[in-house]
């Protein structure tokens, strides 16, 4: 018994000492890469925007610390610039190797490894790694594959665009940020690419998705597809509703009129009827909107008369009638936006 | 010619120096607003690069004091900012900002709105 203890006390403490030992190992790398960073870090970044400035010979890092340092120091750089010193910096990242480092990163085992180099060619988006890119379509992590997809929106050419849909569509689910990010991407790059997305036969969280996407940059092309979406459930209709108000779309006019005054649909569906009513100058709207003053919901109130006050003279005699003469809910409502 | 370029970020702070030192200017640094009215006074720059957001000092502020001080009230002054909005765009011309150059930026953009801000001022 005494044994069998002394024997646990003696690998008790050789497994703390282990950890400790393991600890240390751990600050003593962490201390060095931050002192590493300190010394070569703001040569790296004045080599780097000293080739944006002037061109001439490459930086020529020596050892894979400092190659790592130049690289993290270039992609930087990334961020802040836009055209042709962008460009550069680019061309930087691919002469010295670093983008086929990344696109063999892609194949790597390990996980983290394949998600930074995804996330590095997302952030630097040059065409020149186009199949690895596409191969990482195929990653089993969700994150490798919709960075790739990101970054294929931006770059790929048309032929390529319908499978970056398809793996938006696929991963809205398991990611769904980073799916929306792709979603994105295509809004900005091939915007028509957004259409089979609105689809009624597509699931409710991609059509929501792509809704929002179109009309939050927006996509005028796309402004059929977010009528067909008014007759969705609440929370796309509202998506689109909002876009087309963004968009401007006076077609949507008696769809939108419909929405706003349905009782039978959602406050915030009818809310942002309301508003797109407002946003596109709907003067024919007027008669729906007025009754909204009363409506059993605060934010339908507010919106329908924030919609009458930007319809000018029909809009604001409405408003005028409801402090007149409505009830206590509309009369607030219009005192306040006839104040403003 | 001298110019303050002033930012919190080390890495703009870089690429529009590198900029303006291959475009034949001297350029003297401050990494925030504070340093930024301290370098100005100092060194008295022929003109200012300056960011919007920087700590201690925004870059309104140093916009002000700068204009407060006769010895540094007539150096045209570039801004650079984020994305921003109209009203933050008329409040810096308001306070005396010549130039404004949103971010993500071109430096042989700013390099030449600098210049016409200079050849303006009549110091070119």
């Amino acid at each position: 018994m005494t044994a069998a203890l002394l024997y646990t006390d003696v690998a008790l403490a050789a497994l703390v000492a282990a950890l400790a030992g393991a600890l240390n190992l751990v600050r003593v790398r962490i201390r060095r890469r931050r002192r590493r960073q300190e010394r070569l870090g703001p040569a790296s970044s004045r080599a780097v925007a000293r080739y944006v400035a002037v061109g001439g010979e490459l930086p020529s890092p020596a050892g894979r610390a400092e190659r790592a340092i130049l690289r993290d120091a270039a992609l930087r750089a990334l961020f802040d610039l836009r055209g042709s010193a962008r460009d550069q910096v680019v061309s930087l990242l691919e002469q010295l190797g670093f983008l086929d480092e990344a696109a063999a990163a892609l194949r790597s085992r390990r996980r983290p490894v394949r998600r930074r180099a995804a996330e590095m060619l997302a952030v630097v988006g040059s065409p020149a790694v186009t199949p690895a890119l596409q191969a990482g379509l195929r990653d089993r992590d969700p994150l490798v594959r919709t960075a790739c997809a990101r970054t294929l929106a931006a770059v790929a050419a048309e032929d390529m665009i319908p499978q970056v849909v398809a793996a938006a569509q696929r991963d809205i689910g398991v990611a769904p940020g980073s799916a929306a990010a792709v979603v994105l991407a295509l809004g900005r790059h091939h915007p028509g690419a957004l259409r089979p997305l609105l689809e009624p036969a597509r699931p409710a969280d991609v059509r929501l998705v792509a809704a929002t996407v179109a009309g939050g940059l927006r996509l005028a092309l796309l402004a059929p597809a977010l009528r067909a979406c008014l007759q969705a459930g609440d929370e796309i209709a509202a998506a689109a509703a909002r876009g087309l108000g963004r968009i401007g779309d006076r077609e949507s006019a008696p769809d939108l009129r419909e929405l706003a005054g349905d009782p039978r649909r959602a406050p915030r569906a009818r809310t942002a009827a309301a508003a797109a009513l407002g946003a596109i100058g709907d003067r024919e709207g007027v008669p729906v909107l007025e009754p909204l003053l009363v409506a059993a919901e605060w934010p339908v109130r507010s919106a329908a008369a924030q919609a009458l006050a930007r319809l000018r003279e029909p809009g604001t005699a409405a408003l005028r009638r409801a402090v007149q003469w409505g009830p206590p809910e509309a009369r607030e409502q219009a005192e306040g936006v006839l104040a403003d | 010619m001298k110019i303050l370029v002033a930012d919190d970020s080390p890495t703009i702070r870089q690429l529009v120096s590198a900029r303006l030192e291959a475009d034949g200017y001297e350029v003297v640094e401050a990494e925030d607003g504070e340093r930024a009215v301290a370098v100005a006074r100092a060194e008295h720059p022929d003109a200012c690069v300056l960011d919007k957001i920087m700590p201690k000092l925004d870059g309104f502020e140093v916009v002000q004091r700068l204009r407060a001080d006769p010895r540094t009230a007539a150096a045209p002054i570039v801004m650079l900012t984020d994305r921003g909005g109209e009203s933050d765009v008329l409040g810096g011309l308001e306070l005396g900002v010549d130039e404004y150059m949103p971010k993500p930026f071109s430096p042989q953009e700013l390099s030449a709105r600098l210049r016409r801000t200079l050849v303006r001022a009549g110091l070119l």
